[in-house]
């Protein structure tokens, strides 16, 4: 990617993963996880994502725009892209969620256990 | 650390003309070499989600993102035979004050070879700038500054 990474954020990233791609949301982004059996589901906005596995949280991450070559064949929206540990990850816009990662039938009824990004119950 | 390609070429006298040739699918493609930053045994790539076939995903080049692209799919070759020894490509695309890096996912790298662009004839308007005789086999001239940029 030639344009220049934004400044690396200082707060955090969780990363996790859906359909074996990585995802990176920053950690002052995230509201809440919710485990639904061996699933995940993230509070990220106000809305729900479904998530197979929290990978982990790592310090920073240096983000890259989205380029243009890739949003001509991407149509879904993201908030940067990045590298952890020599793999490519999305970085999420809290304002404008992938549809990637939205829940396709997501009943309020069912929530479980509730931690934050941090892991406190 | 391996020399880029272009900087290589411009030491050895290659010029304006000298085109990168791969094999995409059944189609032979000349890549400006002035645009191939290095030629790569295939990256590993990850899918994303949603994306058109001619995305193939996201690889890891230089601790950076990149975005790779099928080329056979962009171009519209039909499929070949399972290659031996795929590659990826790293190139510049994109308009010269926009430019930004992707990979181009190609059965091989076959060599270098001068095309002069007066010699290209019909141009489809979009990734292939027109087609030109290599040695008597054609060839599809990819125009990388279409690929790169907004819609």
């Amino acid at each position: 990617m030639s344009p220049a990474p934004t400044p690396v954020d200082h707060r955090g990233f969780l990363l996790v993963r859906r359909d074996g791609v990585l995802w990176g949301v920053a950690n002052g982004a995230v509201e809440g996880i919710t485990r639904h059996g061996a699933r995940f589901r993230l509070a990220v906005g106000g809305t729900e994502l479904g998530i197979d596995e929290v990978v982990g949280v790592v310090p920073e991450l240096a983000v890259w725009p989205l380029t243009g070559a890739l949003r001509r064949f991407w149509p879904d929206v993201a908030g940067g892209l990045a590298v952890h540990a020599e793999a490519p990850l999305v970085i999420v816009d809290p304002r404008r969620l992938p549809r990637a990662l939205q829940i396709a039938d997501a009943p309020e009824s069912s929530k479980g256990e509730v931690a934050d990004a941090e892991g406190r119950h | 650390m391996a020399e880029p390609l272009a900087e290589s070429g411009r030491r050895r006298g290659l010029s304006a003309g000298s085109h990168l040739l791969v094999q995409a699918g059944e189609y032979v493609c000349a890549l400006p070499l002035r645009s191939v930053r290095r030629v790569l045994r295939a990256l590993t790539v990850h899918p994303l989600p949603g994306a058109t076939d001619e995305l193939k995903g996201l690889a890891e080049f230089g601790g950076e993102p990149l975005p790779v692209l099928e080329l056979a799919r962009l171009v519209g070759a039909p499929p070949g035979a399972k290659p031996a020894y795929p590659v990826t490509i790293v190139v510049w695309v994109g308009p010269q004050d926009a430019r930004e890096l992707v990979g181009l996912a190609a059965d091989a790298a076959l060599e270098v070879s001068e095309v002069q662009l007066t010699s290209v004839v019909a141009g489809n308007g979009g990734f292939i700038l027109g087609e030109a005789l290599v040695d008597g086999e054609v060839v599809r001239v990819v125009n990388l500054e279409a690929l790169g940029g907004d819609l």
